[in-house]
């Protein structure tokens, strides 16, 4: 009970790279900005698009290896998928939806729209059952998407931005409701998201996927620890700066001297820091701080109570200060700082 | 821009019967060639209406030829559209779906007889499959089938000129359809048959519905090949569009009658359907939204 697959497929210049291991029971979110061939890898494990290169291995089973020739049709693997937009159709009432893979399997009509009464039960929506699709929230529909895809039993479910299709107001309470719902589900799940939060609150692993390539994989906590790309490091806020460690030190790709506390390893590295570490300043800071650079304010972003401030100078860096500091340094955009951060908030980590 | 933000930006699409500004004006030229156009088709008819001899609309009516005549036109026109759509169908599948070398030639091909003209077609099939024709000849040496001058030869006819509209029609839908949605069905289990029978065709039923009242009534009004290819026998070939032709000739006001009668079996047709089946913004294709 556990997939292997190795996907390589060409599209048009674009060139995919992925290996994928999962588990029996585990939830594995497949991370990374748009474009950089998520949903890619959700079609090519669904079968709707046929490797280039390598293998896919579901239980055992192949399902798709382009050098014996072999490749199982997606109506013949036993994968579920949850599609972007939910893809309802809307001709169908939502128990004919739910019923609709059953039935595909050559279970009789009234015998499948029993068991989807039982669906749409367990996903609390008893009741909704002779409603059209139309007539349901954005999250409601993709209950009826997760009730059609898990009532043929898959042992593999995908889920392509289950989220992304509903509005911020109702997204962190459908996010919880699918939480709840996939843990009733035994089998792997992919799950496909550019949202760190859906990621971390869904999935017991993260494989992060940029420009076709998988950049990190491992648990969310150590992918937030130590990003390996700027696309992450974004993602959580962190500042991250490439360059190369020697000596014991820490020389950014700019030229500026970075002191961390720790000893720094040789070659190729990150130091990561946290942006509420930085501090501002509008003098050279003296004391403890080993760390201080000159900058330029570019951008300031207030965000609830706390306000980011987007630098400038020997490193590109972000500042996260409360608006009373903001108001008494006078930070603005144009204005020269001094950005300190100490050497014991400084984690410096091989790339 | 990503799909999260474009989620919370409150940017609902905007649905059809919404207040529109803008959507109601025209230009004032526009808007005087529409109404010469509407003015175009409304004048033959008010021209008939006014010439009709109201008081012996009974008679022609009650006429036993007549109705001969009608019942054997909605007969075969109802059998031609049957057909149009047993083959027109997968004809239209086959086009949109399949990408075969020859394609633009074979869809030239099937839709020819929407632009030929109808006696010409009616030539073709008398020496295709005339009972002499390339064909027609083995149908009827080894089936004893004859078609010329026959009523299934009139709904041959029919579905000749009838099925392009058909065809066309449904090619289009389904070319605009949203193949997710197939394919969401395929990882659901669905084979080929099972997708196409539940998810393709129920998309595309209003092109379906379109593109077979386009098919009925070109049927119904078909003329030129019914008369070239199954003749004009009462009771046998003789349909509405050859019974009025005649009467023009000797009893005009019969005529007027009788067209008169295919008009408002057509306009019935049209408006019925259309606003039962065709109504605006009600695509199911689209109307699928998270």
């Amino acid at each position: 009970m556990s997939l292997v697959a190795r996907i390589g497929v060409g599209l048009g210049g674009f060139e995919l790279a992925a290996e994928l291991h999962l588990v029996p029971g585990e939830v594995v979110a497949l991370l990374g900005p748009n474009g950089a061939g998520k949903s890619t890898v959700l079609r090519c494990l669904a079968g709707l698009l046929p490797l280039d290169d390598g293998q896919i291995e579901l239980d055992g089973v192949v399902m798709d290896d382009p050098e014996r020739d072999l490749f199982v049709e997606a109506e013949d693997r036993p994968i579920g998928v949850v599609f972007q937009e939910y893809l309802l159709f809307a001709h169908l009432s939502v128990r004919e939806n739910v019923a609709f893979g059953v039935r595909a399997h050559g279970v009789r009509a009234a015998s499948a729209r029993r068991t989807a009464d039982e669906w749409l039960e367990r996903m609390g929506l008893g009741g909704f059952g002779s409603r059209f699709p139309r007539e349901l929230s954005g999250g409601q529909a993709q209950r009826v998407a997760l009730a059609r895809a898990l009532a043929t039993e898959p042992r593999l479910l995908l889920l392509d931005e289950p989220l992304a299709a509903l509005d911020a107001g109702t997204r962190s309470h459908v996010r919880r409701d699918l939480r709840q719902h996939l843990s009733t589900f035994a089998g792997m799940r992919v799950l496909v998201t550019h949202d760190p939060v859906d990621a971390f609150s869904l999935a017991d692993r993260v494989v992060v996927l940029e420009s076709g390539q998988i950049v990190q994989a491992g648990t969310m906590t150590d992918v937030t620890a130590h990003p390996r790309s700027r696309y992450i490091a974004d993602l959580v806020g962190m500042n991250l700066i490439a360059g190369v460690g020697a000596d014991g030190g820490f020389v950014a790709d700019g030229g500026a001297v970075v002191v961390a506390a720790d000893r720094v390893p040789a070659g190729r590295a990150f130091a990561a820091v946290r942006p509420q570490a930085v501090a501002l300043h509008r003098q050279p800071p003296e004391g403890s701080p080993r760390n201080s650079w000159q900058c330029i304010v570019i951008d300031v972003d207030h965000r609830a109570d706390r306000v980011r401030v987007q630098l400038a100078g020997p490193i590109s860096l972000v500042a996260e200060i409360t608006p009373a500091a903001m108001i008494s340094l006078d930070v603005r955009p144009g204005e020269q700082m001094w950005a300190a951060a100490k050497a014991t908030e400084v984690t410096v980590y091989p790339i | 821009m990503s799909a999260g933000e474009a989620g919370g930006g409150g940017g609902r699409p905007i649905r059809s019967g919404r207040r529109q500004p803008g959507r109601n004006r025209l230009p004032v030229p526009v808007l005087v060639l529409a109404v010469v156009a509407v003015g175009f088709f409304a004048l033959p008819f008010l021209g008939l209406v006014w010439r009709a001899p109201w008081s012996t609309a009974w008679h022609v009516l009650s006429d036993p030829a007549v109705r001969t005549a009608l019942w054997l036109s909605i007969e075969t026109s109802l059998k031609a559209t049957v057909l149009a759509a047993v083959f027109g169908i997968p004809l239209a599948l086959l086009l949109a779906r399949i990408d075969f070398p020859g394609r633009g030639l074979v869809r030239a091909l099937c839709t020819l007889s929407m632009v030929l003209p109808p006696v010409v077609g009616g030539v073709a099939l008398f020496f295709s499959f005339g009972r002499r024709g390339l064909f027609g000849q083995y149908l009827d040496r080894w089936f004893d089938v004859q078609l010329p001058f026959t009523t299934r030869g009139v709904v041959l006819a029919q579905t000749f000129v009838a099925m392009p509209f058909l065809v066309l029609t449904v090619e289009a839908a389904i070319r605009q359809l949203d193949p997710r949605y197939e394919e969401a069905a395929r990882t659901l289990g669905g084979s080929r048959w099972y997708v196409l029978r539940r998810v393709t065709l129920p998309t595309v039923r209003p092109a379906l519905v379109a593109g077979a009242v386009l098919a009925w009534a070109r049927a119904l009004g078909e003329f030129g090949a019914t008369m070239t290819f199954a003749g004009n026998f009462p009771g046998t070939t003789q349909t509405m569009p050859l019974v009025t032709y005649l009467a023009l000739e000797t009893k005009p006001d019969e005529a007027i009658m009788l067209s008169l009668v295919m008009i408002v079996i057509s306009f019935a047709v049209l408006v019925g359907l259309r606003d039962r089946w065709l109504g605006s913004g009600t695509h199911p294709v689209s109307s699928v939204s998270a």
